[in-house]
């Protein structure tokens, strides 16, 4: 059974820890999303499972058994560097054959097995065609089909769709995933795009300076980060600086200045504490007269923005800060509110996270992305 | 602030004719951008403006004076690049003050303009930190206010945030635009990425292999996209083969499979075959009353954060992706779930049938 496991895995390059006690379990044709900010260990942590760096300490197992001492060509595992080359001078169908029958396979399961991935990536016209005859996306399947002509049922991905035009990126983002099922492979797939992450994995795993910050499926990082970092780094919020005032049965009442008590789901906070309030820009509504049982915020709409699925609008509050509200099109569309428009915002208690305020202040700890 | 005025813009490498024929026009203190999908020519037509590369035919102009026959150095541009092109062994300070210098701008001059620029970047304090001590981030910001230093009036922007973190990038994006906007400059940016071009820019121009697609703000390149590729790349769009049933001066029907359905677009022919194109968001789900209403049964389903992405079968030969805003708290829809859908006609646009067929014109 293809399944990954790390346990209290520690790596060090000179002075900088890249990835520090990480223990994490990836299961059988499982698709993890490993996401975080740049220098935050992601690479390292696929070289590691890989076999192409050796961990100091912990270990890393595959099929049950630790592998730390298995070359990186007998761990079933291959991994696509971020940075992959096709041979230029060799076509298509020679790229992708070509590891395998260095190694001696059997020509025939080579064969086989090359024709059937060509197959399923659709590609079976281009076996004979050269990397400059290919565009960008036919050329990213090509390499992906070259890591697994060896038979290998893990795949470790690098930014896989990285350097490919956004739009293609959307495509080829459902195409993988559909690929992975397909062969029955378990996948590690690394990004810097949480949006990526949180549409692709069947599990998300967020890391930060070399640390699990957290784990679990997309709905749950999305909805219940457990951090501020988490917070700001999955999906997009309006952050809030305020006081407690009072706490009752995981709920608590936030002074924030210039807009008033605002309830919010929070744990660990007492009466007096410093907090910060975090709210998805989609929460946010244009209040109407139904709404009952919703914080509130009033503001002088500054700049409205279209942006595809959704409208941005930019609103000065009270003091000054300026907020911004994800409406969806279908929505703003229709809505009358206009640049100079002064509105009141409405969201729900259950949509409003409050933590702690952090040690080393806001900037710092959410600039660290 | 200048005006860019291109004709008959034209440039070939060997066989191939990577820009043809564009002309454009961009107003002083406008903030355009070029999109398109690779190799569309995007960069080239960028390059030629700058002055780093001569066109093989046309002209281009800067507030009405012809700028053909002056090298880039001369052409007063500041021109920034995909790769951060910060001079390493240089602090943040001396980098932004290379161009005042190398121009021979007085020395308060200089101090007061880099000043000024590192103070809009709120960099401020890290004027004394070499490139490699900066954040991605930071240091295009730093390449940008270098670009804009020597206090040219155009910006040329080639894919300048792609390189950076997701997450920065769509940060920037909006700071880059207000940088512009308060110094009054003219910017001209080129991108791969449609949402950033919707957040930057005034207005969009559509590239496809060497010519200008279209061009028009956001809102009208995205609602109402006059041709089909800009509605199926920017954005995404259900993409149907239909055939016009009826055309009245109040709009029109358009029979699509078994669906009939109403287009609040007039001037089509009767019978002619077309291409209708919706967009997943703008198609309601389980709305009491509505037009274009059809019933349809939940094939799969995907969360992606802001919305939740369905594909669903309409008919057995008639898919449609549909994307709703994600609710906390409700439950939900499950695969097998049969839906009410409903859109406006407004939302649903048509275009002649591509002759080349579907494939060809939407794919690239």
């Amino acid at each position: 059974m293809p399944e990954i496991g790390l346990r209290g895995v520690t790596k060090r390059f000179e002075e900088t820890t890249a990835i520090d006690d990480v223990s994490m379990t990836v299961r059988d044709r499982e698709y993890l999303c490993v996401v975080g900010p740049t220098g935050s260990g992601k690479s390292t942590l696929l070289r590691l499972i890989a076999g192409l760096v050796r961990a100091d300490r912990g270990s890393i197992l595959i099929d049950g058994h630790v592998v730390n001492d298995v070359p990186p060509e007998r761990r079933n595992a291959a991994l696509m560097p971020q940075n992959y080359a096709l041979f230029p001078h060799m076509t298509a169908w020679q790229n992708v054959s070509y590891g395998p029958a260095s190694r001696g396979l059997d020509p025939e399961f080579i064969e086989t097995r090359t024709r059937r991935l060509f197959r399923v990536v659709k590609l079976q016209n281009w076996a004979k065609a050269y990397p400059d005859q290919l565009s960008g996306g036919m050329q990213q399947r090509v390499a992906l089909i070259r890591c697994l002509a060896g038979g290998a049922k893990i795949l470790l991905l690098d930014e896989p769709l990285g350097a490919l035009d956004a739009r293609l990126r959307l495509d080829l983002r459902r195409r993988l995933k559909g690929f992975a099922r397909r062969f029955k492979l378990t996948v590690v797939h690394v990004t810097h795009d949480q949006a990526e992450a949180i549409s692709l994995g069947d599990r998300v795993l967020l890391l930060r300076r070399g640390r699990v910050e957290q784990e679990g499926t997309p709905r749950r990082l999305y909805f219940n980060p457990r951090s501020i970092f988490a917070a700001s780094f999955i999906g997009e919020r309006v952050l809030l600086e305020g006081v407690t005032r009072e706490t009752h049965e995981g709920l608590a009442r936030i002074e924030v200045s210039g807009i008033g008590s605002v309830l919010a789901v929070a744990k660990g906070l007492a009466r007096g504490d410093l907090a910060v309030l975090s709210v998805r820009r989609e929460s946010l509504r244009f209040a109407g007269p139904s709404d009952r049982d919703m914080n509130r915020m009033k503001g002088v709409v500054r700049d409205i923005r279209p942006l595809g699925a959704y409208f941005r609008y930019s609103i000065e509050l009270p003091r000054g800060n300026l907020v911004h509200a994800h409406v969806p099109s279908s929505v703003a569309l229709e809505s009358s509110v206009s640049q100079g428009s002064e509105v009141e915002l409405c969201f729900s208690p259950r949509e409003t996270l409050a933590y702690g305020y952090p040690m080393r202040g806001l900037a710092l700890e959410v600039e660290a992305l | 602030m200048p005006s860019v005025e291109v004709r008959g813009l034209t440039k070939r490498f060997g066989e191939f004719t990577a820009v043809d024929n564009v002309s454009l026009a961009i107003r002083g203190g406008e903030y355009i951008s070029i999109i398109g999908p690779s190799g569309c020519g995007k960069t080239t037509l960028l390059r030629m403006i700058a002055g780093i590369l001569a066109q093989d035919e046309g002209s281009i102009r800067f507030d009405g004076e012809l700028v053909d026959s002056k090298p880039v150095e001369e052409r007063g541009v500041g021109y920034v690049f995909q790769d951060i092109a910060l001079f390493p062994h240089m602090s943040l300070w001396d980098n932004v003050c290379y161009g005042p210098r190398a121009r021979g701008t007085p020395r308060e001059r200089t101090r007061a303009v880099a000043l000024e620029m590192l103070e809009m970047m709120k960099l401020t304090e890290r004027h004394r930190d070499f490139p490699s001590e900066l954040s991605g981030g930071m240091q295009q910001k730093a390449a940008v206010a270098r670009a804009i230093a020597p206090g040219y009036k155009l910006m040329l922007l080639d894919e300048p945030l792609s390189m950076l973190d997701a997450k920065v990038r769509s940060q920037l994006r909006f700071e880059l635009r207000a940088i512009v906007k308060d110094l009054g400059l003219t910017a001209v940016h080129v991108t791969h990425d449609q949402e950033e071009a919707m957040a930057i820019s005034d207005r969009i121009f559509v590239m496809r292999k060497g010519s200008l697609v279209e061009h028009g703000t956001p809102a009208e390149l995205y609602f109402r996209p006059k041709r089909l590729f800009t509605a199926h790349f920017l954005g995404e769009s259900n993409v149907l083969p239909g055939k016009v049933l009826r055309s009245r001066r109040s709009g029109s029907e358009v029979g699509v499979g078994h669906l009939q359905l109403r287009s609040s677009q007039v001037d089509i022919e009767e019978g002619a075959r077309v291409a209708v194109a919706i967009r997943p968001e703008l198609i309601g789900i389980d709305h009491e009353e509505g037009v274009n209403r059809m019933r349809g049964e939940i094939e799969s389903r995907s969360f992606e954060g802001p919305f939740v992405r369905y594909v669903l079968e309409i008919s057995d030969d008639l898919f449609l992706r549909v994307k709703e805003p994600v609710q906390l708290g409700r439950s939900p829809r499950k695969k097998g779930d049969h839906l009410t859908l409903c859109v406006k006609p407004e939302h649903v646009r048509v275009y002649e049938f591509p002759s080349g067929g579907l494939n060809t014109e939407i794919g690239w």
